[in-house]
C-alpha cells in the first residue's frame, strides 16, 4: 500500500464512526418463486443467505437485529420491515447511529416484487425505506427490471458514487440509497457457473473485501457498488442476455460514505500478496463459489472469509491453477506458487452450480406386462409413495432424487387342479433417479431419466396356515419420465410414469417388465 | 407307549436345521443377487402334501351323561373315541416330519421336483437328511402324483428311505395318498428313539369322495404310538355319520378286541366286535348305543360286555329297534 493510500486510508478511518457505535438492522429476503408467469430462480434464496452471513459477520448487524426470510409472503415482509423500523426508531431514540438495510434477490415485474403468489410494489418498498426512522437506510435489490425503483429520482449508470462531491463536511451520512441490480428493462441474470446471480455474487466478493479499493480493510457503499457495477457489467456482456447494468438512487447527505463490511476483525482471511494476478475464484466446501477477487499485481488483497475449507482457482492459458486452504484464525496467503496446475477438465466447480430441492408424494399404481406373472406372483399393486428430489445439483436442468413407496393389495392365486387361493401381499420400492428437465412454456415441464431402485415384495395366504410367508427382493433398473405443471409458487402438479425391467429367478428365469403410474403433488422447499 | 414326545422332538431338530441352513443361504443371496422365495410352483408342491387335520379321525363325542344309563355305558364305543385320539396322535407324528419343511425354503428347484438339502442333522452328528419331492403332471399340465421322500445318510453310507409318501391329485386336501414311516431305517441308522417302534407303520387316506377314509397300518409289529398291533380304518360321510374299525386290549378279560363301529352325526351307533384271547377268536358281539354313551342292545353271546355280568348267557338286553337306524 502506497503511503498516500495509507495516509488516506487513516484519515477516512478517523472521519467514519466504527461500525460497533452504530446500531445496524437488516432486512434479507430470498424468494426463488415468483408465482404464475415466472419460473423459479435457482439461487435467489441462497444469495439471499449469503448477503445475510455477510451482513450478520462482517456488516455489524447483530444477528438478533437481522432477519432472514426466504420464501415468505408480501405481509411478512411488511411486517418484518416495520418491526425493523420499530426497533430502529426506539435505537435512535436512545441517541444511536442507525442504519437499516434491506437486500431482496427474487422476481420483480412490472414494478412489483414478485413474493410467490403474493405482490409488494417497489413503490412502497422505496417509500417505505424513505419513510423508515433509521439514520441511513439502503435497499439492494436483485431482481429483473429492479432500476424502476430508482425512477422518481432517475437513473444513473455510473460505476460508481461520488462521494466527495456528495456530502456535507461535518455530519455523518443520512438518508436513503438504493441499489438495483439492472435497470428498469434489463433482466437480472443467474449464472450456473457461479451458482448464484451476477450481481450478487460481485455484490459480495466486494463485501468480503474485494472491493476495497482503498486498501483500508472496510468496504464502503460507493466501493461495493462501484465493484459490483463493474464486474457484473464485465461479466455479463457476453451472454445471451446481454449486459446487465445495475442502478442506483443516491439521496444521501453528511460527511463520508457509508461502511458496509469491516474487514480486519473478521476471523480469517485470504490474503492475496501484490505478485499475485489475476481472477482468483474461491469455492467453498460444496464447491460453490463464495468470493471472487480480480486483482492487478502491485497492490495486496484481503478476503475475509469465515473460518473453513476452501478451494481457490484461478484459469491461466488452457490450464487451472487450484489449491485448498483452511483458513482459521490467521491470515493465509494465497500465492501463485501454492497452487497446482490442472487441466481445465479437472475444475473443482464443474457442476457445482447449487441445488434446489423438492419433496413429491404419489399415489398410483404397479402392474407387470406378463399375464402369467400378474397371477399371484406380481398382481397390481397400488402403491403411494415420497421422493425428495434435488434439482440442478449435477448440472443445469440435471435433477437426482431419491424415493420410496409402500403398497400392496390382494389377490387370488390360481394353480393347476387347486381351488384358487386369496393372498394379500405388501410392497415396498425404492430407488434413486437421475433425469434431465426440459421446460415446456412457462409452467410445464416434462422429465425424462434413468432409475435404480429395488423392490421388496412379499405375500401371506389367507386361510392357508399350511403355506409359508414369501417374499421377493431384487434390484430393477428402468426409465423414469415425468410431466409437471406449477400453479402456484412453490406448488406443482406431477403426472409420472416409469418402466422397470425384472429379473425374477425363483422357479425359473423370467425377464419382466412393469411400468407404475402414479399422480403427486410436488413441493420446492427452498433450499 | 406313545412314541409322539421323540417324534416330535425329531421333526423339531429337522426343520430347525432346514430353518438355519435356509437362513444363512438367504441372508448370502440377499447380497448378490436377486432372491427370495415368491414361488407359486413351491405352492403347488406345498398345496399337495396332507395337512394332519385332513387326516384325522372324527369320533362323534356324543353326551357325557352316562350315569343315568339304564343298561350301562357303552365302554367299546368309549374306547373308539380314545382311540381315535391316539390315531390321531400317530398321525400327528408322522406328518409333523413332513410339514417340517413347509417353513424352509427349496435348496434345489427343477421344473417338477424341489430338493431340500442335504442338511448335516444338528442332534446326530455324521447324518445327513435330504428331502426330495417329485411331480408328475398329466397330458392337461395338472400335477396328478407327487412322490416325497425323507431320506438320511450316515457318509459313507447311502442314503435310507425315513419317510415315503406317494400323494395322487394336485392338492392333498382332495386328493389320494399313502406315506410310510421306515422306522426299520431310523433304527439302522441309529436316529431312532428307545421308544420308537421297529417297524414300518404306512398311513392311507382317500379324501377325493365321500366318505373320506384313513387308515393307519400297524401290522408289521406290535406296539406303536401306543397302539396295538391293526389295520385301523375310519370312513367319515359328509353328513358326519362314519364306520371306524379299530382294536383294543380288554383289561377286563385279557383279550384284543377287534371292533366295527358304525356311528351317526350325533354320536348313536352301534359295533360289532370279535375277541381274540390267544389263539381262540370268540364272536360276534354286537351292541347299540345312543348319543349319551348308553347300551340301548346288546346281544352278547359270550359276556364280554360289562352289564352282562352275572346273567346268563347268550345275553339280550334292550331292543334291536332300539339301535339307530340307517347304519
Amino acid at each position: 500500500m502506497s503511503g498516500a493510500r495509507a495516509l488516506c486510508a487513516a484519515v477516512l478511518l478517523a472521519a467514519l464512526p466504527a461500525l460497533a457505535e452504530e446500531r445496524r438492522f437488516a432486512l434479507v429476503v430470498g424468494d426463488a418463486q415468483g408465482g404464475v408467469g415466472t419460473r423459479p430462480l435457482h439461487y435467489a434464496e441462497r444469495d439471499a443467505r449469503r448477503m445475510h452471513a455477510i451482513l450478520t459477520r462482517l456488516g455489524g448487524v447483530r444477528p438478533e437485529d437481522a432477519r432472514l426470510l426466504t420464501g415468505a409472503s408480501a405481509d411478512e415482509v411488511r411486517r418484518a420491515l416495520a418491526d425493523l423500523a420499530a426497533r430502529a426508531d426506539q435505537a435512535k431514540a436512545r441517541g444511536e447511529e442507525t442504519v437499516l438495510v434491506v437486500y431482496y434477490s427474487g422476481h420483480a415485474k412490472e414494478g412489483e416484487l414478485r413474493l410467490g403468489d403474493t405482490r409488494m410494489p417497489l413503490v412502497e418498498l422505496r417509500e417505505a425505506l424513505r419513510s423508515a426512522p433509521a439514520d441511513v437506510r439502503i435497499g439492494l435489490l436483485d431482481s429483473c427490471q429492479s432500476g424502476a425503483i430508482t425512477r422518481p429520482k432517475g437513473v444513473r449508470t455510473a460505476p460508481a458514487f461520488d462521494v466527495q462531491q456528495a456530502q456535507a463536511a461535518s455530519t455523518r451520512p443520512r438518508g436513503l440509497v438504493l441499489i438495483a441490480s439492472s435497470s428498469a428493462d434489463e433482466e437480472s441474470q443467474e449464472s450456473d457457473e457461479i451458482g448464484a446471480s451476477f450481481f450478487t455474487h460481485y455484490l459480495a466478493s466486494g463485501l468480503l473485501g474485494d472491493a476495497d479499493a482503498s486498501g483500508d480493510g472496510k468496504v464502503t457503499l460507493a466501493e461495493a457498488y462501484a465493484y459490483a457495477y463493474a464486474r457484473t457489467v464485465g461479466e455479463t456482456a457476453e451472454t445471451r442476455a446481454g449486459a446487465q447494468h445495475p442502478v442506483y438512487l443516491y439521496d444521501l447527505g453528511g460527511a463520508g460514505d457509508v461502511v458496509l463490511t469491516e474487514l480486519a476483525p473478521a476471523r480469517g482471511a485470504m490474503v492475496f500478496p501484490a505478485a499475485a494476478e489475476g481472477v482468483y475464484v474461491v469455492l467453498d466446501g460444496s464447491r460453490r463459489a463464495v468470493a471472487e477477487v480480480a486483482k492487478a499485481r502491485g497492490d495486496q488483497r484481503r478476503l475475509a472469509l469465515a473460518p473453513g475449507d476452501y478451494v481457490v482457482k484461478k484459469r491461466e492459458g488452457d490450464s487451472l491453477l487450484v489449491g485448498s486452504f483452511n483458513l482459521s484464525d490467521g491470515p493465509v496467503e494465497i500465492a501463485d506458487a501454492r497452487l497446482s496446475r490442472r487441466p481445465l477438465s479437472e475444475d473443482p466447480q464443474k457442476g457445482a452450480s447449487g441445488p434446489r430441492w423438492s419433496l413429491l408424494g404419489t399415489g398410483g399404481g404397479q402392474f407387470f406386462f406378463d399375464s402369467a406373472a400378474r397371477n399371484g406372483l406380481f398382481p397390481p399393486a397400488a402403491l403411494v409413495g415420497a421422493e425428495l428430489g434435488v434439482r440442478d445439483d449435477l448440472g443445469h436442468d440435471l435433477a437426482w432424487a431419491l424415493d420410496l413407496s409402500v403398497g400392496g393389495g390382494a389377490a387370488t392365486l390360481r394353480l393347476p387342479g387347486v381351488t384358487p387361493i386369496p393372498e394379500r401381499f405388501f410392497e415396498t420400492t425404492g430407488g434413486a433417479s437421475l433425469w434431465r428437465d426440459f421446460a415446456v412454456g412457462e409452467s410445464w415441464t416434462v422429465s425424462v431419466g434413468v432409475r435404480v431402485a429395488f423392490l421388496y415384495l412379499s405375500r401371506t395366504f389367507q386361510n392357508h396356515s399350511e403355506l409359508p410367508d414369501q417374499s421377493f427382493f431384487t434390484v430393477t433398473p428402468g426409465l423414469t419420465t415425468a410431466l409437471s405443471w406449477r400453479f402456484a409458487s412453490r406448488w406443482s402438479a406431477v403426472a409420472r410414469g416409469r418402466v422397470n425391467y425384472l429379473f425374477y429367478n425363483v422357479d425359473k428365469a423370467l425377464n419382466l417388465g412393469y411400468a407404475e403410474l402414479a399422480l403427486g403433488m410436488d413441493y420446492a422447499l427452498g433450499f | 407307549m406313545r412314541s409322539g414326545s421323540s417324534r416330535a422332538l425329531q421333526n423339531e431338530v429337522l426343520q430347525r436345521t432346514l430353518l438355519r441352513f435356509s437362513l444363512s443361504g438367504s441372508a448370502l443371496a440377499l447380497v448378490v443377487c436377486a432372491c427370495g422365495n415368491l414361488s407359486n410352483e413351491d405352492v403347488a408342491f406345498l398345496e399337495a402334501i396332507p395337512q394332519k387335520q385332513q387326516l384325522h379321525v372324527a369320533i362323534p363325542q356324543g353326551s357325557t351323561s352316562q350315569n343315568l344309563c339304564a343298561i350301562g355305558a357303552a365302554d367299546v364305543y368309549a374306547n373308539a373315541k380314545s382311540t381315535g385320539t391316539a390315531i390321531n396322535g400317530a398321525v400327528d407324528d408322522i406328518l409333523a416330519l413332513v410339514d417340517a419343511i413347509r417353513k424352509v425354503t427349496p435348496t434345489t428347484r427343477n421344473e417338477d421336483s424341489r430338493t431340500w438339502g442335504p442338511f448335516p442333522d444338528q442332534d446326530h452328528p455324521g447324518v445327513w437328511i435330504q428331502v426330495v419331492m417329485f411331480r408328475e403332471l398329466d397330458a392337461s399340465r395338472t400335477p396328478w402324483r407327487f412322490i416325497y421322500t425323507i431320506s438320511a445318510a450316515r457318509p459313507p453310507g447311502a442314503y435310507l428311505p425315513i419317510l415315503e409318501g406317494e400323494f395322487f391329485g394336485a392338492q392333498a386336501s382332495n386328493g389320494i395318498g399313502r406315506i410310510t414311516l421306515h422306522f426299520e431305517n431310523s433304527t439302522a441308522l441309529g436316529i431312532n428313539k428307545p421308544t420308537d417302534p421297529t417297524f414300518p407303520a404306512r398311513i392311507f387316506y382317500d379324501l377325493s369322495g365321500d366318505p373320506r377314509t384313513v387308515s393307519l397300518d400297524l401290522t408289521a409289529g406290535v406296539n406303536a404310538f401306543g397302539l396295538v398291533s391293526f389295520d385301523y380304518s375310519w370312513a367319515g360321510y359328509a353328513d358326519g355319520h362314519g364306520q371306524f374299525d379299530y382294536a383294543f386290549p380288554d383289561a377286563k378279560s385279557g383279550c384284543t378286541d377287534e371292533v366295527t363301529t358304525f356311528f351317526n352325526a350325533q354320536g348313536a351307533g352301534r359295533d360289532v366286535f370279535r375277541a381274540l384271547c390267544g389263539t381262540v377268536i370268540y364272536g360276534d358281539v354286537k351292541q347299540c348305543w345312543d348319543a349319551g354313551g348308553c347300551l340301548t342292545f346288546v346281544d352278547d353271546p359270550f359276556g364280554f360286555t360289562l352289564a352282562c355280568l352275572g346273567l346268563p348267557l347268550p345275553c339280550i338286553l334292550g331292543v334291536l329297534g332300539q339301535c339307530p337306524a340307517g347304519l
